[in-house]
């Protein structure tokens, strides 16, 4: 027991993870900010009769989340930011009806970034000790809350028949909400082995979600998630959801998987651009 | 040697792991399908329910299948009538065009409303599936009061929808108040898999009733 709390108070888990994670929530929250204030009458029911909804509040929310996001945006004050942006979920997401899963699991989430360390944007401030702590169970705490998303999100669909006949993909793009102009990508949704196969990957992608997480093999499990959640971007239109989703994806990236993704990017791409670019100041400058 | 722990230090962490072993216990047993665990408690509903609401239900267990498009009369007193307007159907085409914009979100007041009227609900289902094992039980009775329930907040919300139409139509095209409004939900299915390519989408029409307006300013959604 006492090892144990020994490592999570010795070292912070998923430093970079975490500060893409705040990073992504203030990307959303001004996003929706920028996108929704204009229409907050018709978005949002506001009734001045009640405190909650009044729209003194309502609007005061939405500047919540704009210097919120603003602040998690820019790394400053990232504690007192992120209480401000969950508050004004709470707010908003009480009097609003265009909520999506996107919505919820962002509200859930910034609730366990409160215990994120307000050293995350200089990680070599962090020492040892109860600050750290809590943000170990913050981190565990998300991790946990994406796990339960895919898990239950996954098994529900084993209940449905056309998930179980491989044909759910077919249905949804051919509803005009959850569709997409492009002609080829709708089409792509009629062939038969297109749509089974893309079916159960999205079933074999969420009840795998879990198993994949200390898997030597999670990074390809993070690219094939951010796939998935590209695809839905471009074919359903769930903009928000897409990009909170794909936040949580990689923010399950370890530091240590972070280190790997950066060796893999130097040694392929940054080493043979400078080795590229010295030949040809070789070749440039003229021999004595 | 490694120094201990202090005791005040340990009983901080043990109070946090506690809080969040009982946290996390609750959003499992939230998320469970109904169980023998669930018959003996209801903390996971009052805790989990009230401040921490969550349903991962996406496009599960059966997804949409249906096309839901609001359309709207608006009415005027000196008996001047806009004929039936399509609500939806431009948002859709705009959100389509281009995904950075607020129709994703505008849309969804009109769809919801909808939608919750013509659907019954995850919990309304549960009593309905009560109420035909169990003819003149207590899940018949829920289940009348949760539809009249559901009703009368749908129509309240397709009155805000119509309120907000209107008074665009009025300001973008027929400079006239308008007092009411006529609601009807379009409901397209699309066709069975096996029927993809000799089929078109099949279009029910349901009645959505005559709302009553309020002035509303024009917000300058549909034009």
């Amino acid at each position: 027991m006492n090892a144990l709390i020994r490592t999570f108070e010795t070292r912070a888990q998923n430093v970079i993870g975490s500060r893409i994670l705040q990073i992504i929530a203030g990307l959303v929250v001004v996003y929706r900010f920028l996108t929704e204030v204009r229409f907050a009458n018709f978005l949002f029911e506001m009734d001045p009769t009640s405190l909650l909804s009044s729209p003194l509040v309502v609007y005061a929310s939405l500047a919540g989340w704009l210097i919120g996001g603003l602040a998690l945006l820019t790394g400053f004050f990232t504690r007192a930011a992120t209480l401000v942006v969950f508050l004004s979920y709470v707010v908003l997401e009480s009097v609003t009806v265009t909520h999506d899963g996107g919505d919820n699991i962002l509200r859930i989430v910034l609730l366990y970034m409160l215990f994120f360390h307000d050293k995350i944007t200089k990680p070599n401030l962090i020492k040892p000790g109860a600050l750290t702590f809590l943000h170990n169970v913050g981190v565990k705490m998300t991790v946990f809350q994406i796990v339960v998303l895919y898990l239950v999100s996954g098994t529900l669909k084993l209940q449905g028949d056309v998930w179980h006949n491989g044909t759910a993909l077919y249905y949804i793009t051919n509803v005009e909400q959850f569709s997409t102009n492009i002609g080829w990508i709708r089409s792509m949704f009629s062939n038969p082995i297109l749509t089974t196969l893309a079916t159960y990957a999205t079933l074999a992608y969420q009840i795998g979600f879990s198993f994949m997480l200390n898997n030597r093999y999670h990074l390809i499990w993070v690219v094939l998630g951010i796939g998935f959640h590209l695809g839905i971007f471009v074919v359903m239109g769930l903009t928000t959801f897409s990009v909170v989703m794909i936040g949580l994806i990689l923010f399950t990236v370890r530091d240590a998987e972070w280190k790997t993704i950066i060796n893999i990017f130097v040694k392929h791409v940054t080493r043979p651009l400078e080795r590229r670019l010295l030949k040809a100041q070789k070749l440039s400058v003229p021999s004595a | 040697m490694k120094r201990p722990i202090p005791v005040l230090k340990n009983g901080f962490y043990a109070v946090i792991t506690l809080v969040a072993a009982f946290h996390a216990a609750m959003t499992i047993l939230y998320n469970t399908p109904p169980n023998p665990v669930k018959t003996l408690t209801n903390l996971q509903s009052e805790y989990i329910g009230q401040f921490f609401y969550q349903d991962w239900g996406l496009f599960a267990p059966t997804p949409i299948n249906m096309d839901i498009n609001l359309l709207l009369e608006c009415l005027s007193k000196d008996g001047f009538s806009s004929g039936p307007l399509d609500v939806t159907g431009e948002l859709v085409q705009l959100h389509q065009q281009n995904r950075f914009t607020p129709y994703e979100r505008l849309l969804r007041v009109p769809d919801n409303y909808a939608h919750s009227l013509v659907s019954r609900n995850r919990s309304e289902e549960v009593s309905t599936n009560l109420c035909k094992k169990e003819p003149n039980g207590k899940g018949c009775k829920d289940e009348s009061e949760q539809r009249k329930l559901r009703e009368e907040s749908a129509t309240r919300g397709l009155t805000r929808v119509a309120n907000a139409f209107c008074a665009d139509m009025s300001a973008s095209r027929y400079q006239k108040t308008f007092q009411k409004a006529h609601a009807w939900i379009s409901l397209s299915f699309v066709p069975k898999w096996s029927k993809r390519y000799t089929s078109k989408k099949e279009t029910k029409l349901v009645e959505g009733g005559i709302l009553s307006l309020t002035p509303t300013p024009a917000y300058g959604i549909w034009r």
